[in-house]
């Protein structure tokens, strides 16, 4: 297995004191390639479970194994490194910063992969880039600002950032939230391309029946559980 | 709702009522600083005067102590003042004397105010050797100052009038207080006061109601025509009515007294060193006589052997310029008549004088004058006609030979014939006596003085600026954070006014909360800032004991004051929210991802680097440009290395062997030269004191010595003066071409004209006067109370003198002290201002972080370090501070470059610890707001 979740458990504080647990016992697998969609209703700990699966969050009990390797949480470094080079994230929101280009968007896990370098211009990647912006079809926008591109460009873009590292496992959020039918199945079609021709593992979590109807396995998160 | 979003982005508002109440505390506490100043300078009025309302001073004249018998002085007090020296430590301290009837003190006793209490007891008191006529006469003794030891009884406390002060100034005096009629008596003016001291307001008209001519020294004999006096002279023998001979126990009459007698006769007596070869004698100019004429004696003719129509001549010594630069003369007078002794000893009334040192001795060879009488010159025939006629003159010459050398600063006439109703016709003003409401011109001087509450505020104009960027920015900031709330209510169809009215009227109440909590910090910034104005900012007020006096009124217009800057900081901030909308897109930028963020966020860089860059400059360019004058040259010291100033003046000219030999300084090198000048003293104009002064000290100077303290010269056409640009800026608040108005000697009010002004030098805060200026409204300010030099040599003798000798470049550097410490102090605040402007950086650091969170939390999720993102973060957040401080820093070493004040050395130090103090608070700021937990958070 690519993906292996054993009985992950994670709580958190209510507010008023006392503890509300998300994930109960929650086990998950997914095969090399895989492509899988969670849905469940709002509150169940979709999210959770996506940030646990990008190491963005450590489970209170159970284990998780990528690729065959048990995650540990105690080497911040190896979590960093394992989350720019094998994992890409998507956001319902996309999250692309305001004062860069899509151009430079799509850089940036490049940057954080390499410190030293700090001027988009010397980013060594450009071949496997421009590849994937064609493929996107976004080459006509690269220039562009965030606040000047639509919907279902920016959610491109973001697509492209999340692939730019050839991550094995790509995580995403809500892709289609913000978009109308149209975009949001361009997505999907987008999305059913990479698991196919790159053979990246997909997890997405979404509410679109339609999103999830494109994937190869569905779960619904429910109490906790798949 | 208002509440609910008060409540909701009480983050935002924190901020914006620290602000507030920082603004509020910095206007309120100027403010109330202004009024503290002002109420201490009261204070210290009714300290120096105590309940004294109305001032009688008489110039260099003196009135009779019968006059305070008087009705209208029933609530009055006599004194006779005099400047003296006490000798404390190895030092001669200035001291201020006043002779009192008050506080049982007996004769040996002194009591002195707490500042002299320091001095020893028993106390050497050095006083002028003064008595009526005047030291600066020829005819006086030679003695120059008289000592008196003195048993200190106590000290006179400032409730019990011990800091008695007749000058506008805040800092207190060293007084001495002793027996008047001791002080009398050892001055030689027997039952003479000069100053009265009314608890009541006395007019002048009231005054000149009860005053007659006998209170300032005045006598008249009445005479009748058929008296023999009038045989003497052809204008008197036709006077067919009584008439008066009149003197004065001064000697001299002064001109303004001859002036309102129109004498019909005057007479002048005089002490010749020869008349032929008669050694030392007296002879009497008068104008009954004309050209060249000369009535002798049958006692002078049969010595000489002279008869009608011979000649004779004399010689005798006359002074110039003030001081005793002694000369001999001579005249060669024509006999027209001789006349037995006899007939000369009759008009004893009328012809002789009495000299003190010369009138009253038993022998020739006692007598005791400040002229080098040669006593071998003085035979047995000569102290023979002194046993039988004394001073009675051997010759009578005509006025018009020998009056231009013998009228003087003392007078010009020694006794004249006057009508009788001439006698009424005499006024106060002709003897210099001037009735001051002492209090309420004090008051005006406290009040009109420097105002602290405007200079404080400009001084505290960074903290200020500080302020309103700390308010400005978490306003900017809520709107930015709000601003799709704003964009609901204008979809819901909130009009604009509307919107800006619930977004104002949401922010005013803290404001309005804000300001009375930042009044009550003013106080405590009032009570501080006066408390370092009375210690270590005492070098800019020299003075100590400010106490806080809160006006309400006061508090209400500094509350006003900052709710309307806090309000126009309001509305700006919610006009921008519109504006918001209306702003161009932001260009794509090409290279680092540290040039896109700079770039993005180029409104806040932008705000943030000129408010710095601006302080920066500001701060530096003073701290740069603080005056080192310790060895200033030129103008401000006019080539002299040492000035000497004393109460006490000394009358001989140091720059010849005669007067140096007066004042036993034939040691001094020949070539020696020094600068005297005379002075009239009036309030203390220098930055030292704190009142308005209306009226300044005077220092005569000729013309060319103006020059070489780079006056210039060609504006003194009218009776004039030039006043340093201080002083006439900051301590008189005037300019030139404004005029000033003095009392001359002879008491009449003259308008003198502001003619030029000159760069602050060892002068500051005296007027300086073109010499024959001087001398035509100040006669009696005889002999010269400042030297100056370039012999250090010259110090130990003359502090023997009362001198107090400083180098011309510590007396600077004791002026621009004051100035030094104003600029420490607006370096002190700006740095405070600036300080408050990197917290302000600070503040707005931690918003753009928390703006930007889920930028760094894309950062993490990318696989960014958070090393990587704090480094990448600090290095955004600290290029613009460090490109403002830097900027500023250059920015004022180009404009300290082009003054011509400016040393690069000298001046170096204090701006490099700022500097590298900004630098390092700047970094700690840095790193205190972003940092590993700033960041994961």
């Amino acid at each position: 297995m690519f993906v292996e979740l054993n009985n992950i458990q994670k709580s958190f504080a209510d507010g008023s004191g006392g503890v509300r647990k998300v994930l109960d016992g929650l086990d998950l697998r997914v095969e090399q390639g895989g492509f899988v969609a969670v849905t469940g209703v709002s509150g169940t700990g979709k999210t959770t479970l996506l940030n646990i699966l990008g190491t963005l969050l450590q489970p209170d009990g159970g284990t998780y194994h990528l690729g065959g390797e048990r995650i540990s949480y105690d080497d911040e470094k190896q979590l960093l490194h394992l989350r720019n080079q094998q994992i890409g994230f998507m956001f319902q929101d996309f999250r692309l910063l305001p004062q860069l280009t899509a151009w430079q968007n799509i850089l940036l896990p490049v940057m954080a992969a390499n410190p030293a370098v700090r001027s988009f211009d010397n980013v060594s990647v450009k071949p496997w880039a421009e590849e994937l912006t064609q493929k996107m079809g976004i080459e006509g926008i690269l220039k562009q600002l965030p606040e000047t591109l639509s919907g279902g460009e920016k959610s491109r873009v973001a697509l492209c950032r999340s692939l730019i590292m050839r991550p094995k496992l790509l995580l995403a959020d809500e892709p289609t939230g913000q978009l109308d039918s149209h975009h949001a199945a361009e997505v999907a079609q987008l999305l059913k391309t990479v698991n196919e021709q790159f053979g990246t593992t997909i997890v997405l979590v979404t509410h679109s029946e339609e999103l999830a109807n494109i994937a190869l396995e569905r779960y619904v998160l429910k109490e906790g559980k798949l | 709702m208002n509440t609910a979003s008060r409540s909701y982005y009480k983050r935002f508002y924190r901020l914006v009522a620290v602000a507030a109440a920082v603004m509020t505390a910095v206007v309120t506490g100027s403010l109330v600083l202004g009024d503290s100043v002002r109420g201490s300078l009261k204070e210290r009025v009714n300290e120096r005067l105590g309940n004294a309302e109305t001032l009688i001073q008489t110039g260099m004249g003196f009135l009779d102590d019968s006059i305070l018998n008087d009705p209208l002085f029933s609530h009055s007090k006599g004194y006779l003042l005099t400047e003296g020296f006490v000798s404390s430590n190895g030092q001669m301290v200035p001291v201020t004397v006043w002779g009192t009837d008050d506080d049982s003190l007996q004769q040996g006793e002194a009591l002195l105010n707490l500042q002299s209490s320091n001095i020893n007891s028993p106390i050497v008191l050095h006083l002028p050797s003064n008595n009526l006529v005047g030291s600066g006469s020829l005819f006086v003794s030679q003695s120059y100052a008289t000592q008196l030891r003195l048993d200190v009884k106590g000290v006179k406390s400032a409730n019990d009038g011990g800091n008695l002060l007749l000058h506008n100034e805040q800092r207190r005096p060293f007084n001495v207080f002793m027996n008047r009629q001791e002080l009398a008596e050892a001055l030689g003016l027997k039952g003479k006061i000069n100053v009265i001291l009314s608890s009541e307001n006395i007019t002048f008209d009231e005054f000149k109601n009860i005053w007659k001519p006998e209170c300032s020294g005045l006598q008249r004999e009445v005479k009748l025509q058929a008296d023999g006096a009038a045989s003497m002279t052809n204008e008197v023998a036709k006077v067919n009515e009584a008439f008066n001979i009149v003197g004065s126990d001064r000697a001299f009459l002064s001109q303004g007294v001859v002036d309102s007698l129109k004498p019909s006769a005057c007479y002048l007596a005089y002490f010749v060193n020869s008349l032929g070869d008669i050694p030392y004698s007296f002879v009497t100019a008068t104008d009954q006589l004309h050209g060249n004429e000369t009535i002798l004696t049958d006692y002078a003719a049969e010595r000489l052997n002279a008869h009608v129509g011979d000649s004779v001549v004399m010689e005798y010594f006359v002074s110039h310029g003030g001081l005793k630069r002694l000369e001999t003369r001579s005249h060669r007078f024509c006999v027209s008549r001789i006349v037995p002794i006899s007939e000369f000893q009759q008009q004893a009334e009328l012809i002789t004088a009495d000299f003190p040192g010369l009138s009253g001795v038993k022998r020739c060879t006692d007598w005791d004058s400040d002229l080098p009488i040669d006593m071998d010159r003085i035979s047995q025939v000569d102290e023979d006609y002194w046993d039988v006629y004394r001073q009675t003159p051997k010759a009578m010459v005509s006025f018009d030979a020998v009056g231009h050398d013998w009228t003087g600063a003392y007078g010009v006439a020694t006794k004249v014939v006057s009508a009788q109703e001439r006698w009424s016709s005499l006024s106060p003003e002709a003897f210099g006596i001037a009735v001051v409401q002492l209090r309420e011109t004090a008051l005006r001087a406290a009040q009109n003085g420097t105002d602290f509450g405007m200079l404080f505020l400009s001084l505290g104009f960074f903290i200020i600026i500080a302020a309103i960027l700390l308010m400005q920015n978490p306003l900017l900031e809520m709107y930015q954070v709000r601003s799709p709330e704003i964009q609901l209510f204008s979809i819901l169809g909130f009009s604009k006014g509307r919107i800006f009215r619930r977004l104002f009227f949401e922010a005013l109440p803290v404001v309005l909360i804000a300001t009375p909590i930042g009044a009550l910090l003013g106080y405590a910034y009032a009570a501080v800032i006066l408390w370092l104005l009375g210690g270590p900012w005492s070098g800019a007020t020299q003075t100590d004991g400010f106490a806080l006096y809160v006006n309400p009124v006061t508090v209400i217009v500094a509350c006003c004051i900052s709710i309307f800057l806090a309000l126009v900081v309001l509305l700006f901030a919610v006009k921008n929210v519109f504006r918001q909308s209306k702003l161009k897109r932001s260009k794509a930028q090409t290279g680092s991802l540290l040039r896109a963020s700079l770039y993005y966020y180029r409104r806040q860089h932008r705000l943030s680097f000129w408010t710095l860059s601006l302080g920066v400059l500001v701060v530096f360019a003073v701290g740069l440009n603080r005056p080192d004058f310790s060895h200033s040259s030129g103008a401000a010291t006019g080539g002299y290395q040492f000035y000497g100033e004393s109460r006490i003046p000394i009358q001989y000219d140091l720059n010849t062997s005669a007067g140096r030999h007066h004042l036993h300084l034939d040691d001094l090198p020949a070539d020696a030269r020094f600068l005297q000048l005379p002075k009239h003293t009036e309030d203390e104009a220098s930055c030292l004191n704190l009142n308005k002064v209306e009226t300044p000290s005077v220092l005569g100077m000729s013309l060319g010595d103006m020059k070489s303290f780079g006056i210039d010269t060609t504006q003194f056409t009218m009776i004039s003066v030039a006043i340093d640009e201080e002083a006439l800026l900051w301590s008189m608040m005037k300019e030139v071409g404004d005029t000033l108005l003095f009392h001359s000697s002879d008491g009449q009010e003259v308008k003198v004209l502001i003619a030029a002004s000159y760069p602050t030098g060892i002068f500051h805060g005296n007027a300086i006067m073109p010499i024959e200026h001087f001398r035509k409204l100040w006669p009696d300010e005889m002999g010269s109370r400042i030297v100056l030099g370039n012999n250090s040599e010259i110090a130990t003798p003359l502090s023997d003198y009362g001198f107090t000798i400083t180098t011309t470049s510590e007396r600077l550097q004791m002026f621009f002290e004051v100035t030094d410490t104003y600029l420490r102090i607006f370096l002190s605040l700006g740095g405070l201002g600036l300080l408050l402007g990197l917290v302000s950086l600070f503040v707005v650091i931690r918003k753009n972080l928390a703006a930007r969170h889920q930028e760094i939390a894309l950062y993490q999720t990318l696989g960014f370090s958070t090393e990587t993102i704090v480094g990448m973060l600090r290095r955004e957040q600290i290029i613009v501070p460090l490109l403002a401080i830097f900027a500023g820093v250059l920015g004022s070493l180009l404009i300290s470059l082009l003054l011509p004040t400016f040393s690069l050395l000298e001046s170096f130090t204090t701006p490099i610890i700022l500097f590298l103090l900004m630098l390092l608070t700047t970094w700690i700021i840095i790193h205190i707001s972003i940092n590993s937990k700033t960041v994961r958070q």
